[in-house]
């Protein structure tokens, strides 16, 4: 038994196709006009409707193409009853969306035929349309794990940081970026800073690596309550971790890597309640600017000056570390 | 429909016109067709079927009497296209150029348009006596 919706407004016609409709074992519901034809489509999602096309309020044409344009009726089979037979009128009907018409006065066996024949197709495209569901569905988890995975493959697990694959990512885009803003940006400089914790395999040594492990968060999420809109911050390797972030100056630049040193040393990291570890760190940066890159430099090369800036910026780790570590050192791009 | 005998005026009377009463109206293979054959329907039908026209057709009076002649085309419509369904094919004539006039808004005065109808409200009007 299918449920089928007959939209028409001549009492009679409407009682006998009913009746016939009835009588071939379905079960009918009826509207009056278009308008309410429609709004119970939408509440009983029918599995047919046959509908006339000359109708006060909403016409049939209407009721067909708002249903057709509906994604959650679309696939209802649609039979267009009318008294039309010129072919202008067939196209505007089909154009409409209408799968079928029957012509008024309406022979009843053909009626009974055509809504057989509209039940199968329209049983198919319910079929097709609840798989192509599904695939979408499939589709945005997969869509969704390609992300998840994507971001695994480029978070490092024990800070949350990004890690080095990312940086190798980010920094020649980032560089190609700052290049192509146009001199007037206030962003033409981008600042490189290779961060590492003092004596950290002392931590370790002394302490084992859960407190190292302990020691690398507390850090991790030091920096990112100081962090500054637009830079980034990446797991570089062991106790080293770089950052990212354009500048309008070298001043802003220094204060920036300042204020990260102090946010390290100023208090110690509670490990446990039981106990507390005085951390430092030392920090090297280095400046790079839009200039250094010219214009229609290919990308392969903006990688080769992504390796040297972030080798520079590893030179003035060590240069930090030789004068006593817990301290900035700053150079500009050579 | 009715014969037309054009008046001095231009306006065209209406004179009798042949709608026969009660069943006689339809056409019975028509009916049983569309009925499956079930007589208690069928009657059910052709009475709904009359009361419906009459309802119709006197909506259609007060159309012309209000020279509304865009409702009355409406009306016409509909009575066209529930008469074919019927197999009632004279009423269906009858609609058929009531439809017409209404376009044209000149063939009929409106006292023969009047007529016209009030005409066939009494025929129908018998017809659903007879079958009562």
């Amino acid at each position: 038994m299918a449920r089928i919706l007959l939209i028409e407004d001549d009492l009679t016609t409407r009682l006998i196709l009913k009746q016939a409709l009835h009588n071939a074992g379905h079960e009918v519901i009826i509207a009056e006009n278009g308008e309410s034809g429609l709004e119970k489509a939408h509440q009983l999602h029918p599995d047919l409707i046959i509908c006339d096309w000359m109708m006060p309020v909403m016409d049939g044409l209407e009721v067909c193409r708002q249903v057709k344009n509906h994604p959650k009726l679309a696939t209802i089979f649609f039979i267009l009853l009318t008294g039309r037979e010129e072919i202008d009128d067939r196209v505007k009907g089909l154009d409409s969306g209408a799968d079928e018409f029957l012509l008024k006065p309406i022979d009843i066996n053909e009626l009974k035929a055509r809504v057989r024949a509209g039940l199968r197709s329209g049983k198919l495209m319910q079929d097709l349309w609840r798989s192509n569901q599904a695939l979408e569905e499939l589709n945005q988890q997969l869509l969704y794990r390609n992300q998840m995975l994507e971001l695994m493959s480029l978070t490092d697990q024990l800070t949350g940081l990004l890690n080095r694959r990312a940086l190798e990512q980010t920094l020649p885009s980032l560089m190609q970026e700052i290049r192509q803003q146009d001199s007037s940006s206030r962003y033409r400089y981008l600042g490189v800073f290779m961060i590492d914790v003092d004596k950290f395999k002392a931590v370790n040594d002394t302490y084992g690596h859960a407190v190292g492990d302990c020691v690398l968060k507390i850090l991790a999420s030091r920096l990112l309550s100081r962090a500054i809109p637009n830079s980034s911050l990446y797991r570089y390797g062991g106790e080293e971790i770089a950052c990212l972030s354009p500048f309008i100056n070298d001043k802003e630049a220094w204060k920036y890597g300042e204020s990260m040193r102090l946010v390290i040393a100023k208090e110690p990291f509670d490990i446990s309640p039981e106990m507390s570890l005085n951390v430092t760190i030392s920090i090297g940066g280095v400046i790079w600017s839009a200039d250094y890159l010219p214009s229609g430099t290919p990308t392969t090369s903006t990688l080769t000056y992504a390796h040297e800036l972030l080798h520079q910026a590893d030179i003035a780790l060590y240069q930090a570390k030789r004068d006593g570590r817990n301290c900035l050192r700053i150079t500009e791009f050579y | 429909m009715a014969e037309r005998h054009s008046q001095p005026d231009g306006c065209v009377a209406g004179s009798s016109f042949q709608l026969p009463l009660g069943k006689e109206l339809f056409d019975p293979e028509r009916l049983a067709d569309i009925c499956d054959g079930d007589v208690q329907f069928e009657n059910e039908v052709v009475q709904m079927f009359l009361e419906d026209a009459i309802s119709h057709f006197e909506a259609a009076l007060l159309a012309v009497k209000a020279g509304d002649f865009q409702r009355l085309g409406r009306e016409a419509h509909y009575l066209k296209g529930a008469s074919a369904n019927m197999g009632a094919h004279a009423l269906e004539a009858i609609a058929l150029d009531l439809e017409i006039q209404s376009g044209q808004n000149s063939g009929y005065c409106e006292q023969t348009l009047i007529s016209v109808l009030v005409n066939i409200i009494d025929k129908l009007n018998r017809s659903l006596a007879e079958i009562l």
